[in-house]
């Protein structure tokens, strides 16, 4: 999956170069996941995502390190490394998706849009399709893009072992922010 | 022979109070060594540290990733987010590295942070992640 994201990425750089307007990237998304249950609350936070987005095709991709996510406590991410999402074997997640119904957002005029967003999400190099609703706020030369979605993460063949099951929800709540700002193609 | 029985059960009592306090401290009181006392496993330069990584990513994923390297280079560019943590853009914007230094050190940095400026030499340490179109760095500091 790594491979097919970077292609994509070269992909959407190369073609940058013919129509940039159209083109928007960031480099310092923010991607934050969020699990409650009654023994304890576990938030992770990435301020490292690499998105891109082509607002002529829809085309909308992510690619996170899992090491960057950031916990409060050192265990926590120890064990999220080491025993949940195996960063060594599997350094990156990634999305790659289509915002539906491209039509009814225009991007020349300054506004907030709700949308929806399908593709593949890849964790734990496990691949799902994936739907969730968004915000897109549209502004001069940058876009905030805006979703909050559920994720399983047993879904993912992320085993949580019996000991901490209780600490960790079946359901974790993922919120991504991305600033992006219009891609200037390098002269 | 009570007496032995008493001391020994003083002695576990004793050693269970030490192991159940050394696990309470190491699971919820613990706090992650800061990066100024982090002693660098490899000091490169930003060219060079993008170069192995671009060469061979999972190698260099491998060798790297998870580790405090000492980083010099010049600024191409500093950003601060509505976070407050400040990006620090090494080589390339989108082929080079990028160190995130995050808002509680950019804080306690703040003088040198305001001190650097595009085009100057500069000294990072921090944790590298590995590579996506860039090799990412965090917890990033400024090395005078």
């Amino acid at each position: 999956m790594n491979k097919k994201v970077v292609w994509l990425v070269v992909g959407l750089m190369v073609s940058m170069s013919v129509s940039a307007q159209n083109r928007y990237f960031t480099k310092t998304g923010h991607i934050d996941f969020f699990s409650h249950t009654s023994v304890e609350d576990i938030k992770a936070v990435n301020d490292q995502v690499t998105s891109f987005l082509d607002v002529s095709t829809g085309d909308i991709i992510f690619s996170v390190l899992n090491r960057s996510f950031q916990f409060a406590k050192p265990l926590m991410q120890e064990h999220f490394n080491e025993n949940y999402i195996e960063s060594e074997k599997f350094p990156k997640s990634s999305f790659e998706g289509k915002i539906a119904e491209l039509k009814s957002i225009d991007f020349t005029k300054p506004g907030k849009y709700r949308v929806k967003v399908a593709g593949k999400l890849t964790l734990h190099g496990i691949t799902k399709e994936i739907e969730a609703p968004g915000d897109l706020t549209v502004g001069k030369d940058k876009i905030l893009g805006e979703s909050v979605f559920s994720v399983i993460p047993e879904d993912y063949g992320i085993k949580i072992p019996s000991v901490v099951r209780q600490n960790i929800a079946e359901t974790v709540k993922i919120s991504v922010q991305m600033n992006y700002v219009v891609f200037t193609p390098k002269k | 022979m009570k007496k032995k029985l008493w001391l020994l059960a003083g002695f576990i009592v004793l050693v269970g109070v030490v192991a159940g306090g050394f696990a309470y401290w190491y699971g919820f009181l613990r706090k992650e060594k800061p990066i100024e006392k982090m002693k660098p496993d490899f000091e490169i330069s930003a060219d060079s540290l993008f170069s192995v990584f671009n060469a061979n990513e999972n190698l260099a994923t491998e060798k790297f990733g998870g580790k405090t390297v000492l980083i010099k280079s010049t600024l191409v560019s500093k950003e601060k987010d509505e976070n407050g943590n400040v990006t620090l853009t090494l080589v390339d914007p989108m082929m080079g590295v990028t160190c995130t230094i995050d808002s509680l050190q950019a804080v306690k940095q703040k003088a040198d942070i305001d001190a650097l400026s595009e085009g100057m030499p500069v000294t990072v340490k921090g944790r590298c992640d590995g590579m996506l179109t860039d090799v990412k760095i965090s917890k990033c500091m400024v090395v005078k």
